[in-house]
């Protein structure tokens, strides 16, 4: 949980209560994997070394070849985990004390952002699936809103009952802001049928 | 077939080009929707450190061949001059 001073297009009062990446796990999940070709080409080199005569002369077209190809392997292979890594630590979730932000970095040209006010929120759940979730406590937190299809799901991410309980600690600031009365009316204004679909901004 | 080696350089000259493209626009996405946080910042430059050191390596090793040499795939087919009648009086092997 990580707690950031300012967010961008900030309304005025606005302050950021909670900003949430996915959980370091799965960031080393996909390190494993990026790790694992990492080494694929180490093992050929020790192979080409070990059985063959390219690296003894640097002027014939197996080495030029062999070093062309590592090259290229070496550029891919870090363009592509910087990348991963950028859809991991761009996917974020921001909660401030009017809205909730839901930022999903899908592929590098393609990001999507969709929020919604806080005081829609009707029912936060929290889960933790599967042994290594609960050993490394993430999880998923299910925001439901005012629409009937509307919800956002924050996905792996660290102590989610925390985050669960925070948004619950939110609401009850507004309601005692703003006044039960008055959510009420305004949840009418948003009700199931004439619910909007929560507001979404495809940037690439 | 005899191809000149330095050919072999247009594919990977593409691909650096590719590879510069997107590596500007990601280096870019992630500063600006990054909050410019200390995470961000911090692997930002460690792809531009960890980039340099991969194509200053394939430079140094790449330096090292003869870009100018040719290379024959297959069986070289000789033309040698016919001088002095030499190549007609080679033994010729009957086809069994």
């Amino acid at each position: 949980m990580k707690i950031q001073p300012s967010i961008p297009n900030m309304l005025p009062g606005e302050k950021v209560v909670l900003l949430l990446h996915r959980h370091g796990f799965i960031a080393f999940r996909f390190a494993l994997v990026y790790i694992f070709f990492a080494i694929l080409p180490l093992i050929g080199w020790w192979y080409l070394n070990s059985n063959t005569t390219i690296f003894e002369d640097p002027t014939n077209f197996g080495y030029a070849l062999v070093a062309l190809l590592l090259s290229a392997y070496a550029l891919v292979w870090i363009l592509l985990f910087f990348i991963t890594w950028l859809n991991y630590y761009l996917d974020v979730w921001i909660v401030t004390n009017e809205r909730i932000i839901n930022i999903a970095q899908q592929r590098l040209f393609y990001r999507v952002v969709s929020e919604q006010k806080l005081y829609r929120v009707q029912d936060v759940t929290w889960e933790m699936k599967g042994i290594v979730a609960n050993m490394f406590r993430y999880g998923n937190v299910q925001v439901q809103t005012a629409g009937e299809d509307d919800r956002f799901i924050f996905e792996n991410i660290s102590q989610p009952e925390k985050v669960a309980q925070a948004i619950m600690n939110l609401l009850e600031s507004i309601e005692k802001q703003v006044g039960l009365d008055k959510i009420a009316e305004i949840e009418g204004e948003f009700g199931a049928k004439s619910a909007e679909e929560p507001k979404k901004n495809n940037t690439a | 077939m005899m191809i000149s080696l330095w050919l072999l350089l247009i594919p990977f000259g593409l691909l650096v080009i590719v590879w510069l493209f997107l590596s500007i626009a990601a280096v870019l996405k992630m500063l600006r929707f990054g909050f410019l946080s200390r995470t961000a910042v911090i692997s930002t430059f460690a792809f531009l450190v960890f980039s340099i050191a991969v194509f200053a390596t394939s430079i140094i090793s790449l330096s090292q061949v003869d870009w100018s040499a040719s290379y024959t795939f297959g069986t070289p087919s000789i033309n040698l001059p016919n001088v002095n009648g030499l190549k007609d009086r080679i033994p010729q092997i009957p086809k069994p």
